[in-house]
């Protein structure tokens, strides 16, 4: 039958999946380079986040400051892309449905 | 010999069965794409823990072969090798190891099948951002392979002469 050392087994790689787990939720991911605005699914433009700028979309008005980048203003009703905050790190996102706008850090 | 290509025959279609079936089972389970429990290589555990190594290797790899041609496609085909042949290398390298039952022993094979599919999806795919996956698919892969090897121990127990000697 199953003995001490399967349980013992299954318990450390158990463990070693949590710690792995809680190893990717926590640990910061690395700053980006660029901003890569995309409208209505198709690639509009990139621009270096290490130059502060004010980029003027149909629907929206972005804002690079300091290596970060926000939505500064929008025509849409509910401004959620601005309460999204600053990004800055590789992979983060600000969406606007309405707008079809999406900012990715690369 | 006659005697013993029949049962590796026999083996071999009660894996492919049973691995289709649970496919089929489990589909409903979201999160991890393609769960299953792993019982066709509870098949060739068995085999390989009676010394009957080459028969133990030849039937998953039929398996998967069959499998392949039956069900699936070519990307199908290389996830199931992928994770056949490093499963397989486990069960062969931990069923020497005396202190654990075929529990420990799925553990480690099912774990080590779940990587080598996450890496080969990493080539096939090309994105690292299935790594996102490893920790769901380690933990699923040693508690589906504990109780698979749970339930080889009752099935042998309650059989112990299934196989052969």
């Amino acid at each position: 039958m199953v003995k001490k050392a399967d349980i013992i087994l299954l318990v450390l790689i158990i463990l070693c999946g949590l710690a792995l787990l809680f190893a990717m939720l926590f640990i910061p991911k690395a700053y980006g380079t660029t901003l890569v605005i995309s409208l209505d699914n198709e690639e509009y433009m990139r621009v270096p986040l290490s130059e502060d700028k004010v980029i003027t979309l149909p629907e929206n008005t972005v804002v690079i400051k300091n290596g970060e980048a926000f939505v500064k203003s929008s025509h849409c009703p509910d401004k959620v892309c601005i309460n999204q905050g600053k990004i800055s790190k590789k992979g983060q996102t600000v969406i606007c449905l309405p707008a079809k706008a999406v900012l990715e850090v690369e | 010999m006659a005697k013993k290509i029949t049962l590796y025959s026999l083996l071999t279609l009660f894996a492919l069965a049973i691995s289709y079936v649970e496919g089929l089972v489990f589909a409903f389970i979201p999160f991890i794409p393609g769960f299953k429990l792993g019982l066709a290589n509870s098949v060739s555990m068995l085999l390989i823990s009676k010394k009957q190594v080459r028969g133990g290797v030849a039937v998953n790899f039929v398996r998967i072969i069959l499998s392949a041609l039956l069900f699936g496609n070519f990307y199908s085909f290389v996830f199931s090798l992928a994770g056949g042949v490093l499963s397989t290398l486990a069960v062969l390298i931990f069923t020497n190891f005396k202190i654990f039952s075929f529990a420990g022993v799925g553990t480690v094979a099912a774990v080590c099948h779940n990587l080598a599919q996450i890496t080969a999806a990493i080539f096939i795919i090309d994105t690292v951002g299935i790594i996102y996956l490893l920790p769901i698919m380690i933990i699923s892969g040693a508690v589906t392979g504990f109780i698979s090897g749970i339930l080889l121990e009752i099935f042998t127990n309650k059989y112990p002469r299934i196989i052969p000697e």
